[in-house]
C-alpha cells in the first residue's frame, strides 16, 4: 500500500505595519494541492485548500485558532508576532509531497519528498477550507519595474542578464546564443519582457528553483541526458486520454520567420538611430506524397493553400541568420519532428515517478508492444489530497526513431 | 448393570449422571492445570491473579459503575453572533460502539490484478452512544433531559469524558444525529442514544 505524504511549509514575510512578522509554520495536511507546471506557462501556480478550524502551535508554547484578519497586540511596548494574519500575500510557500511504500524486499521507504512546488501566495480566498493561490518565482518578477535600457545589438544572454540584476536569481540559456537586434525595455517588469520574448521570439521561460530557464529550445541538453521514467500500461499508468496517430494521418505546418534589423543612418525624433527590419517568412508543409514544400510568405504574400486545413500550425523563431535557405532548412527539419508515428495527448499516473516537463518518459506496453515508445514531457499537472496523489503528464515531441543523440545534444 | 443404563436415547437428554461427571473432570482438570502455573516464575511474569477493577463510582440504586459518560459544559456562536452556552451532563446508564474506518483510494488498472491502494487517513470514529437518564422513582428527569437536549442542539464538537471513549483515545465528538423515544410502561427514565463521530483538533506548528 503507498503512502502519501506532504509537507507544507509557510514563511511568513514582514509588511511595513508588520515588521516582525517572520514566522515559519509547517503543517501535513491538506483537503487538496493543485500544482500546473509547464515551459508553456511562463509561470507554475499552485492552489491548495486546507481546514480553518485548526489551532496553531506558537514557538512560546502559546496555543490560538487560526485567524486569517487578526489586528496585532502590543505587549509591553514589544509587538506580539502570534496575533499577526497567519498567511498575506506574498508570504512564501513550499510544497512537498512523495509516498511512502513498501519496496520488493518488504522494507519500508520514506523517501525525501521531492519538492512540487515553491513560490509565493497570490491570493488568500478567506473561506471553509482556506484556499490560498500561489505562483513560483515569477510573482517576484512581476513585481519589480525595469530601468529603461536599449541594445543595438542585444543577444538574449544580455538581455535576461539585465532584468535580473538585483535578484537573487540565476539564469541558465542552455548553451544557446540568439541575437535578438534592437532590443528597448521601456518601463516594464521582468516577468513583461520575458513574456514579450515568448510571444515575438519564442523564447519560452521557467523557473526550476531559484534559475530562471531561457532559450530558444525548452527540451536543454543538460537534462535531454538524464535516463527516460519507466511508464508501464499494465502498472502505473492509471488512465489516458492520448490518441496514437500514425505519421500519414498529422497534418502539421510550420511557419518559420526570421527577423534582422538594419540600423540606418537617420534618426527619430527623440534622437534615436531609426531601424529597418527585414522580416522572411516561410510555411512548410508536406504534401500527399510526402516531400516538404514551401510557400514564401515574406512580404505578407498569402500562401495560397489552406492553413486551416491543418490541424496545427507551429510558428517558429529562426535565431541562427537571415537567408530564405536557411529558414527552408530550420523549418524542414521542425517539421520532420512534428511528423512521428506515436501518441499524443495525456496520461495519468501516480505520484511516483517524479515527473518534470522537459523530462523524457518511456512507454513499455507488453500486450501491445507497437505503442512503446520515448517522448518529451510539455506539462505536468499534479493533484494530492482525498483523491490521492496523482500526476497528469502531456507529452510532446517523441524521441526514439525521430531525434538522434546529435538533436538532443544541441538542445530541442 | 444392564446395557440399557450406556445407550443414551436422545442426544438432547443427556443424562444428569453424565453432566455431573463431566463438570467433575472438568473442574479437576482445570485446577489441576492452575496448580502447575508456577508462582513468581520470571518466565510467567503476568501470572499472578488479576486485581478485579474498581468502579469508578456507584448508582443510585447501589450498583457499581465501571464506565459513564460525562460531557463538559461549553459554549458557541450562533449565526446571530449571540453566544449560547450549554450545560455539562454526566449519565451512569450507558453503552457504547465503536466503529473505525480507514480513508483508502482503491485504483484499479486495466491489466493489472487487484487494485492500487493508497492510504489517505484514519476515517473519523463512528460513535453509538446508548444511554438511560434516571430519575426518582415515578419522576419524568426533566431537568436532566433538558441538558441533553442543550447538548444535542449545540452546533460544535464536545469535550467527554469516558474511561471506555479514553482506551479508544477519543475525546471529542460530534453529534451527528440522535433519538430519545418513549419507553413504554416507564415514566422515570428516559432512554436517549446519540450516533456520533470523533473529533480531533489539528495543529499547525510554528518552527523554533
Amino acid at each position: 500500500m503507498l503512502r502519501p505524504i506532504c509537507q507544507i511549509k509557510i514563511t511568513q514575510q514582514p509588511t511595513s505595519d508588520l515588521p516582525n512578522r517572520n514566522s515559519v509554520f509547517q503543517f501535513s495536511f491538506v483537503n487538496n494541492i493543485e500544482v500546473s507546471s509547464s515551459w508553456k506557462n511562463l509561470t507554475d501556480t499552485a492552489k491548495i485548500k486546507f481546514p480553518k478550524n485548526v489551532f496553531i502551535n506558537f514557538a512560546d508554547g502559546t496555543k490560538r485558532k487560526l485567524s486569517l484578519k487578526d489586528t496585532p497586540q502590543f505587549i509591553n511596548g514589544r509587538q506580539s508576532n502570534n496575533d499577526a494574519p497567519f498567511v498575506l500575500r506574498g508570504d512564501k510557500i513550499e510544497i512537498q509531497a512523495s509516498y511512502i511504500y513498501i519496496d520488493r524486499n518488504g522494507k519500508e521507504i520514506v523517501p525525501e519528498p521531492d519538492t512540487i512546488f515553491s513560490g509565493y501566495i497570490v491570493k488568500v480566498l478567506n473561506k471553509m477550507p482556506i484556499e490560498l493561490d500561489c505562483e513560483d518565482n515569477m510573482y517576484q518578477l512581476k513585481q519589480i519595474f525595469l530601468d529603461k535600457m536599449s541594445w543595438a545589438a542585444a543577444d538574449i544572454s544580455d538581455v535576461i542578464g539585465y532584468i535580473l540584476k538585483g535578484t537573487n536569481f540565476s539564469f541558465t540559456t542552455g548553451g544557446a546564443t540568439m541575437s535578438l537586434g534592437n532590443f528597448r525595455i521601456e518601463n516594464q517588469t521582468p516577468a513583461e519582457v520575458l513574456e514579450y520574448l515568448r510571444k515575438t521570439f519564442h523564447v519560452e521561460s521557467y523557473f526550476r528553483g531559484d534559475v530562471l530557464h531561457c532559450s530558444p529550445f525548452v527540451y536543454y541538453p543538460d537534462t535531454n541526458n538524464n535516463p527516460p521514467h519507466l511508464l508501464q500500461f499494465q502498472k502505473n499508468i492509471i488512465s489516458d486520454e492520448m490518441q496514437y496517430t500514425r505519421a500519414d494521418d498529422v497534418k502539421v505546418g510550420v511557419k518559420a520567420y526570421s527577423i534582422s534589423k538594419v540600423e540606418l543612418a537617420t534618426q527619430t525624433f527623440d534622437g534615436r538611430m531609426k531601424n529597418k527590419a527585414t522580416r522572411l517568412e516561410v510555411f512548410a508543409y508536406k504534401k500527399n506524397n510526402g516531400e516538404v514544400d514551401f510557400k514564401d510568405l515574406t512580404g505578407g504574400i498569402k500562401a495560397g493553400i489552406d492553413e486551416g486545413s491543418f490541424g496545427n500550425v507551429v510558428t517558429l523563431f529562426y535565431a541562427d541568420g537571415n537567408t530564405l535557405d536557411g529558414l527552408k532548412q530550420f523549418a524542414k527539419a521542425r517539421l520532420n519532428r512534428l511528423y512521428y508515428e506515436g501518441f499524443r495527448g495525456t496520461f495519468t499516473t501516480f505520484g511516483l515517478p517524479f515527473i518534470n516537463h522537459g523530462d523524457q518518459v518511456q512507454f513499455i506496453d507488453n500486450v501491445l508492444p507497437e505503442r512503446n515508445g520515448t517522448y518529451f514531457v510539455k506539462s505536468v499537472t499534479r493533484t494530492y489530497g482525498m483523491g490521492g496523489y496523482r500526476q497528469k503528464v502531456e507529452i510532446d515531441l517523441r524521441i526514439d526513431g525521430v531525434l538522434d543523440k546529435t538533436d538532443l545534444q544541441k538542445g530541442i | 448393570m444392564a446395557t440399557d443404563n450406556f445407550i443414551i436415547p436422545n442426544p438432547l437428554q443427556v443424562p444428569q449422571g453424565l453432566i455431573a461427571v463431566a463438570e467433575f473432570q472438568a473442574g479437576v482438570r482445570i485446577v489441576t492445570a492452575l496448580s502447575k502455573v508456577p508462582q513468581n516464575n520470571p518466565s510467567f511474569p503476568n501470572q499472578t491473579a488479576p486485581t478485579p477493577d474498581k468502579p469508578i463510582k456507584t448508582s443510585a440504586l447501589g450498583t457499581p459503575v465501571y464506565s459513564n459518560l460525562v460531557i463538559a459544559s461549553g459554549n458557541y456562536t450562533d449565526i446571530y453572533g449571540n453566544v449560547i452556552n450549554y450545560p455539562n451532563i454526566e449519565v451512569d446508564t450507558v453503552l457504547f460502539n465503536i466503529n473505525g474506518s480507514k480513508n483508502i483510494i482503491k485504483t484499479p488498472i486495466q491489466g493489472l490484478d487487484g487494485t492500487v491502494k493508497e492510504y489517505i487517513s484514519d476515517g473519523d470514529n463512528i460513535i453509538n452512544i446508548k444511554g438511560i437518564i434516571q430519575g426518582a422513582n415515578g419522576v419524568y428527569p426533566i431537568g436532566e433531559v433538558n441538558k441533553l437536549i442543550a447538548i444535542c442542539n449545540a452546533k460544535c464538537a464536545l469535550s467527554v469524558q469516558s474511561d471506555y471513549l479514553e482506551t479508544n483515545n477519543i475525546f471529542n465528538i460530534v453529534i451527528e444525529s440522535y433519538s430519545l423515544p418513549q419507553d413504554m410502561g416507564s415514566q422515570s427514565q428516559q432512554v436517549f442514544e446519540l450516533n456520533c463521530l470523533s473529533d480531533v483538533n489539528y495543529l499547525i506548528f510554528e518552527n523554533q
